[in-house]
């Protein structure tokens, strides 16, 4: 926080909560392009959803006008690989545009703006990359949360099972068997819900280190993400939790009001099927406010981890114009 | 671009004063630090009232007197402990602390007052009195993003505002080995420290201070690409003796600050 007194120098390593303040400030700023950049990304998700639908819908009612049950199921399966690659191509795209409004808070950290235009073409080169990324994070997750699943098990079953014994024979059978299966499964939880947020807290950034930096593969990328992370993981969860409280009050609105009223109210009324459209509507609206959000936040980390890391603000300090990425 | 808002408040003896405010997501920060505190004050009244009425039901089990009203006393008892703690904790860390509570000091932001003075105890009080208004519908979260001044409604009425720490303040020293020190003297002889501005040596120090959590790449690169420039910078063609460039930003450093030291004596 050593230069940011003074408007116009560089900004050094931030603090979590600046770290929000400076993303929230550079939305406010760009609002119309992030928010396009949003939009458009959210279309890309949505459409990839209404094709996948209709593909399906469509070659199931020709291939069942032409022969029966059988041939609709066929038409089905057919419109749902044509449609899966509809929906892979769109969320392809969902990730790339939505990492472009990181990498524009990035230049903008860094004095060295983009406009929307520009920044596309620079990353649209790199869709094949941002596939294969959202494929690879994909896995490391899923591989990430059988691992941790069965980790947390074995450990909360085995000093489950060790404090059920001990308590067992110090007590009795029942208050043994209470304690052992409440110390258990909160072992097992909590080394299941902190691994897993600790995974991906070191991919956080993946996605906008392949927009940003030139040259990068999707792998590379993850990489580079774990290695900035080091050291930042703590820090990461207080940037999570102050992004999580500022997207509260919109997010009550678009979404957590309407999933409230759609519990109290009774179920194949009509005003549950309006409430119903209505949430949905207003959901991806929320969603789409607040996802440049989580993006600037990912571009500012980004700049704060190469800052703290790597010096690129003492690199950069008393030489405008000049671009470090 | 500016990316925190700053202030400039003049005191009465016509000082300007620049603050840099805190920003909505230190602000965000402080109150969960805040409240998770609160939070578990709060829990232990909750088990404290739930023992006492606990006990007067049993009372009332055991003895034929009619216990209902002991019980409205201990609620009504509990909710006032726990609303004095709620607005105390604010009033009695802001007034102490200067401005600060826990969670403010977390984040390295304080309250101050519109004129630059520290907050005290009128100033406290009414931002602890109007925080249940603010926090009921997001209302003060609004206030502060859409806010030049980023004044919740009790910062309004207090007349306060909420800003960093001066991060001056903190800094640690660096060591610098002896014979660097050598080096600078004799780089003393051979360039004017006067062509490296105040900003120069801030970005001097700041790599010395922080060049331990850099990672080992990135030190040699960015020392490397310093000492190019600061050497370009003060016309030296080469350089007195064989060194590393991490040494000659120490000598840089070291002899800077003899040679500002020297020009106030001669003052």
């Amino acid at each position: 926080m050593d230069s940011s007194a003074t408007p116009g120098s560089q900004l050094g390593p931030l603090n979590p909560g600046d770290v929000v303040s400076a993303a929230i400030k550079l939305y406010r700023d760009r609002f119309k392009t992030y928010f396009m950049l949003a939009l458009t990304a959210m279309l890309w998700i949505v459409g990839g959803i209404i094709a996948l639908v209709l593909a399906i819908a469509i070659l199931a009612g020709i291939f069942g006008a032409l022969g029966g049950d059988i041939m609709a199921i066929i038409g089905g399966l057919i419109g749902f690989l044509i449609g899966i690659a509809a929906l892979i191509y769109g969320s392809a795209k969902y990730y790339l545009v939505s990492s472009v409004i990181g990498r524009l808070a990035f230049r903008d950290l860094i004095h060295d703006p983009e406009t929307s235009l520009d920044a596309r073409r620079q990353v649209a080169p790199k869709l094949t990359q941002f596939l294969l990324l959202g494929i690879l994070l994909g896995v490391a997750y899923m591989g990430a949360y059988l691992i941790t699943a069965l980790v947390a098990l074995i450990a909360g079953g085995s000093v489950g099972f060790l404090t059920a014994g001990i308590f067992s024979a110090l007590i009795n059978n029942t208050a043994g068997n209470v304690i052992g299966i409440v110390l258990g499964s909160m072992l097992g939880l909590a080394i299941f819900v902190i691994a897993l947020i600790w995974i991906v807290s070191k991919l956080f950034i993946s996605d906008v280190v392949l927009a940003i930096e030139p040259n990068r593969e999707a792998a590379e990328s993850m990489g580079r993400s774990w290695k900035l992370t080091d050291a930042a993981v703590w820090r990461i969860q207080i940037v999570f939790l102050a992004t999580f409280m500022i997207q509260l009050p919109i997010l009550s609105v678009t979404n957590y009001i309407p999933s409230i009223l759609l519990e109290v109210l009774p179920l194949g009324t009509v005003a549950y099927a309006i409430i119903y459209t209505l949430s949905l509507v207003l959901s991806i609206l929320g969603s789409i406010f607040v996802l440049p959000l989580w993006q600037a936040v990912k571009g500012v980390l980004y700049y704060d981890l190469r800052s703290r890391r790597e010096g690129l603000d003492l690199e950069l300090r008393n030489r405008p114009g000049e671009s470090a990425a | 671009m500016a990316v925190f808002n700053t202030i400039t408040i003049r005191t009465p003896e016509s000082v300007e004063l620049e603050f840099v405010l805190a920003g909505i997501g230190s602000r965000a920060v402080a109150l969960l630090v805040d409240y998770v505190i609160l939070g578990l004050g709060l829990l232990v009244i909750a088990i404290v009232y739930s023992f006492l009425t606990y006990q007067a039901i049993s009372i009332g089990a055991n003895l034929p007197i009619d216990t209902s009203y002991l019980q409205l006393w201990i609620a009504a008892v509990a909710l006032l402990v726990a609303f004095a703690i709620y607005i105390g904790y604010f009033i009695i860390f802001e007034t102490l602390w200067y401005g600060q509570t826990p969670g403010k000091r977390y984040t390295k932001i304080r309250v101050i007052r519109d004129n630059g003075q520290p907050e005290r105890l009128p100033q406290a009080t009414l931002r602890a009195l109007l925080r249940p208004v603010d926090d009921t519908l997001f209302i003060g979260f609004f206030c502060i993003l859409l806010g030049k001044t980023e004044k919740r409604i009790g910062d309004r009425l207090a007349g306060t505002l909420v800003v960093q720490n001066d991060p001056n303040v903190v800094g640690q020293n660096i060591s610098i080995p002896e014979r660097s020190q050598m080096i600078g003297k004799d780089l003393d002889a051979l360039v004017n420290f006067s062509d490296l501005s105040p900003d120069d040596f801030a970005t001097i120090r700041d790599f010395l201070r922080r060049r331990p959590s850099l990672s080992l790449q990135a030190r040699d690169q960015v020392s490397d690409q310093l000492a190019r420039r600061f050497r370009d910078q003060l016309g030296l063609d080469s350089l007195p003796t064989e060194m590393t460039t991490l040494t000659f930003l120490e000598a840089l450093y070291w002899g800077y600050q003899q040679h500002k030291d020297s020009e106030r004596w001669e003052m």
